[in-house]
């Protein structure tokens, strides 16, 4: 198969795919958001229920191991007591 | 029906590739054929990486990598004293040679889709070009690439020895996804030294 057929598939693949089938896809392949980008996702919540501890890289509950997995930074695993 | 039985009959390409490693390795490689490389810094993503016919003579390009490779820097000792040169035939009909233009401008233009759809994803993503080797993994999982040849600058020996760091692609190197474009028949030991 020529090279402009081969980029024609991938783009028409690309745009028929959803974001988050497209996310899986970078991760997949070893992408791995950085720590700032994902606590920023989240960061309202973050500021809004420990606002004296609201350097977002320094908060020790933030739990940012893999900032892949997004349910990190879901605020029912947020571990207040360490940021109090 | 018809497209499809023209699609079958595409002949595959066939490339010499040049392999160098310890004398260890290439007697499992010819016992038991290549496995990918899945390393972070695997220069055009994950695959078997060989030397082809190119900008340099890819025997030469394949003897200095092995002895490169040999030195463990942090504990300043070799690794292994001797060394192998396998040569083998990789064949593909998906192939991404970026020494043609074509290839160049498809592979950027699937490249940059992909970073505008990262930006959608990651709002405030970090910049995704830095991510070379998945980058290339994504293009060509994408592009269903098999084979990708590509002009690299791998600093020499003596370059490193003198600390010369030049940015002019000085190797051709042929990255194969899968082994089952590796034609286990053809591995073939082409040489053996001692590690300089």
């Amino acid at each position: 198969m020529n090279i402009q057929e081969l980029a024609r598939q991938a783009i028409e693949r690309i745009n028929s795919m959803s974001l988050e089938e497209l996310e899986k896809k970078f991760i997949e392949h070893g992408y791995v958001p950085s720590r700032f980008e994902s606590c920023e996702n989240y960061d309202n919540v973050v500021l809004q229920n420990v606002p004296s501890y609201g350097a977002i890289n320094t908060l020790p509950s933030c739990n940012i191991t893999a900032a892949n997995q997004r349910t990190y930074f879901d605020i029912a695993d947020y571990d207040m007591s360490i940021a109090a | 029906m018809a497209e499809k039985s023209v699609e079958t009959l595409e002949i595959a390409k066939i490339f010499i590739g040049y392999h160098g490693t310890s004398r260890e390795n290439a007697d499992s490689i010819i016992k038991s054929n290549f496995k990918p490389s899945e390393n972070p810094d695997d220069w055009l993503g994950h695959g078997i990486y060989f030397f082809v016919n190119g900008i340099s003579d890819p025997k030469n390009n394949a003897t200095e990598y092995a002895c490169n490779k040999a030195w463990d820097n942090k504990n300043k000792i070799l690794k292994y004293k001797f060394y192998s040169l396998l040569s083998v035939n990789a064949t593909g009909t998906n192939v991404l040679n970026t020494n043609d233009m074509e290839h160049l401008k498809a592979f950027n233009e699937v490249s940059l889709l992909l970073q505008k759809k990262h930006k959608e994803i990651w709002v405030k993503g970090r910049d995704l070009t830095h991510d070379k080797r998945i980058m290339w993994n994504l293009v060509a999982d994408f592009m269903s690439l098999e084979v990708i040849i590509h002009n690299l600058y791998i600093q020499t020996k003596e370059q490193r020895k003198q600390k010369i760091t030049l940015n002019v692609p000085n190797t051709t190197v042929m990255c194969v996804k899968d082994n089952k474009n590796i034609d286990f028949d053809t591995i073939k030991l082409i040489g053996n030294g001692v590690v300089k």
